[in-house]
């Protein structure tokens, strides 16, 4: 038996034009588009996971060897490539 | 401390009393949470153990990062990066890299479970792949990978209590006691609340920190060139200024694999089915990443006990327990009230995680095992009575294991946790997105995962700390027969591979035999937000203003 443990009644098939890009085959609404924007997070992992591109002590930032303020750099960079994400794929 | 002529003169009065007021503020935050934004009964899992499955994006923000942010991440990264330098910084990149992926994925698992009233991953495994055996693998492996993370908040809680002159058992077991007693009575609730108070203070102290000990202790520069006189002495190889060349993949397989592994756990799954909508998890990646910013700090402030000329306490054991390094620090540097906001704000750290920990441990046990091979019909009041007596015994077994064992036991199986957790991401994350792995093919996978894993992680010997087995989670790979040199991997990345292959090698040979393997999901379950057909209408709470993203 297929494991359903809301208790409630299934989702019933909702009959209808299928909208495309609007809703899916039983009408439910997209709430995600163009994904394809979901490449820009490949950004962060590239400059975040490959330390042979920051292992190194310059230049400096207030005395901060290059390895640990280019790292914190990036939160910032990642949350505003997030938001960017966040805008450009919300859904109706 | 000074020579004084009784041992109690020892306890630093004001620091204590700072500790217990605000410990206090939160036990009474704890109880009273109860009736906050209380739904109609809380008789049921959904509202114990996921506070009403109703929370905004403020709510979700305070919750979700006091979850994953724990006093135990607090004191021991910063000890990492006093004991071994750059490759502690692991936990940047890790924490930036964690959300974007969670943004992608965790939306879909928020969906299919609010529209099948999944309350855990193993749970969705259930309904997803249609193998009980399955889910109960899921559900074991989070209840253990969960335990010792709960009994390490009190290395947290400890380390705070003897920097204040308290030793003994006692202090930890009343924090214990008092934590069990209101999260049975408020459920979700308690945490979510309390970590309102939790974060408010870390971000004060932390702020606060890294302005005001550089500037005491002269600037970055010298707090730097005092780490690299000490590095520079130190015969290890393993520490130093940079990350040493045969360490590289092994820092960025560890960020990748924590961050893989995160999201997996238990607890993680609670903050975020907690949440009111598909939407308050998107916003909440984007606003996040302002913890991560805040542990980089904190990372730093491992540096400047070396520049401030920081000794560890010794530990129970009689080995020099670096735990205490930064609450040293804080002691050293601070004027006592500060100083005791401080250890308040680590103290009350380790509560909000370990009550969300425990929350999700009962929840584990009550839907994957209990309702599943002891009481079939069991009624959600019933399950959430079951569960909130589980969480009184997950935290009691905490504490056992933690005053009755060596506290380095923890410490490895928490080692442990975070490799096997990663061998549920096959059947958890990939499943979100396809059924092509066949449920004997994730056992399977998963089983040849946890073995290889734990035999890695036993033939890893620390020649540093001098022991033979569960040294680190780096595997070298010339063990393997593919490098002679001293390169290694995090553990749980290569165990994840063998996992995959196997989970994809069997799925092959029986990919025509499906039956008795149902899917209870389909493909739109997943895209659902809150307000659309067949998704379960929460009562609305008031609206609250919108989290401005990334601003912390």
């Amino acid at each position: 038996m297929a494991y359903d443990a809301s208790g409630e009644e299934r989702f019933t098939r909702q009959e209808g034009p299928p909208g495309p890009g609007t809703t899916t085959r039983r009408g439910v609404p997209v709430h995600d588009r163009n994904h394809g924007w979901y490449w820009l997070f490949a950004i962060p992992f590239v400059f975040t996971l490959l330390p042979w591109i920051y292992n190194k002590n310059s230049p400096e930032l207030f005395g901060i060897p290059f390895f640990y303020w280019y790292q914190m750099a990036w939160v910032p960079i990642t949350v505003v490539l997030t938001i960017l994400v966040y805008i450009k794929t919300k859904g109706g | 401390m000074g020579s004084h002529l009784f041992t109690l003169a020892a306890i630093k009065g004001v620091e204590l009393a700072i500790f217990i007021f605000l410990f206090a503020v939160v036990t009474v935050l704890g109880f009273v949470a109860a009736r906050w934004r209380r739904g109609e009964t809380l008789e049921h899992l959904d509202e114990w153990g996921l506070g009403g499955r109703n929370f905004g994006s403020w709510i979700s923000w305070f919750l979700i990062g006091g979850d994953l942010y724990t006093a135990y991440t607090f004191v021991a990264v910063p000890a990492l990066l006093f004991g071994s330098r750059a490759v502690g910084f692991f936990a940047v990149p890790y924490t930036i890299i964690i959300f974007p992926m969670a943004f992608i994925v965790a939306p879909r698992l928020w969906s299919v479970a609010h529209r099948h009233g999944y309350v855990t991953p193993a749970d969705f495994v259930r309904g997803r792949h249609g193998s009980p055996t399955l889910a109960l693998m899921i559900a074991l492996t989070g209840i253990v990978a969960t335990m010792p993370y709960i009994a390490l908040q009190l290395v947290g809680i400890g380390a705070v209590m003897r920097t204040m002159g308290i030793s003994g058992e006692w202090p930890l077991i009343i924090a214990f006691v008092i934590l069990a007693a209101y999260t049975y009575q408020s459920g979700l609730r308690a945490p979510a609340l309390i970590a309102f108070v939790k974060d408010a203070l870390i971000y004060i102290v932390v702020l606060v920190a890294v302005i005001y000990i550089p500037i005491k202790l002269g600037g970055f520069g010298d707090i730097f060139s005092a780490a690299d006189a000490k590095f520079a002495k130190s015969p290890a190889p393993a520490d130093g200024t940079l990350l040493a060349d045969p360490q590289v993949l092994g820092y960025s397989t560890l960020a990748f694999g924590s961050a893989l592994a995160l999201f997996l756990y238990p607890h993680s799954v609670t903050g975020l089915l907690a949440t009111r909508s598909r939407d308050t998890i998107r916003r909440n990646m984007a606003a996040l990443p302002a913890y991560s910013f805040v542990l980089g700090l904190l990372a730093l402030l491992g540096l400047m006990a070396i520049k401030a000329g920081v000794t560890p306490l010794t530990g129970s054991n009689g080995k020099p327990d670096v735990n205490t390094v930064v609450p040293l620090l804080f002691d050293k540097m601070f004027p006592d009230w500060f100083a005791g906001i401080a250890f308040a704000a680590i103290g009350i750290g380790a509560l909000v995680p370990a009550a969300i920990m425990s929350i999700a441990a009962a929840n584990l046990f009550t839907r994957n095992i209990y309702k599943e091979y002891m009481r079939r019909d069991a009624s959600p009041a019933e399950e959430a009575r079951v569960s909130r007596l589980a969480s009184l015994v997950v935290k009691a077994g905490a504490v056992v294991v933690i005053l009755v064992l060596d506290p380095q036991f923890s410490i490895d199986l928490q080692l442990i946790g975070g490799v096997i957790i990663v061998q549920t991401l096959p059947a958890v994350a990939i499943g979100l997105y396809t059924r092509a792995l066949h449920a004997w093919g994730l056992i399977a996978g998963w089983a040849c995962g946890l073995v290889a894993g734990l035999y890695m992680l036993y033939d890893t010997p620390n020649p540093v700390t001098g022991k033979a087995h569960f040294g680190g989670a780096q595997y070298a790979l010339s063990k393997l027969g593919l490098t002679d040199g001293k390169t290694t991997l995090y553990t749980g990345i290569l165990a994840l591979a063998l996992n995959l292959i196997v989970a994809i090698v069997v799925s092959l040979a029986l990919r025509s035999r499906r039956r008795g393997f149902e899917d209870a999901t389909t493909p739109d379950d997943y895209l659902v937000e809150a307000g659309d057909p067949g998704v379960k209408d929460l009562d609305a709470a008031p609206e609250e203003a919108p989290v401005t993203a990334g601003r912390p």
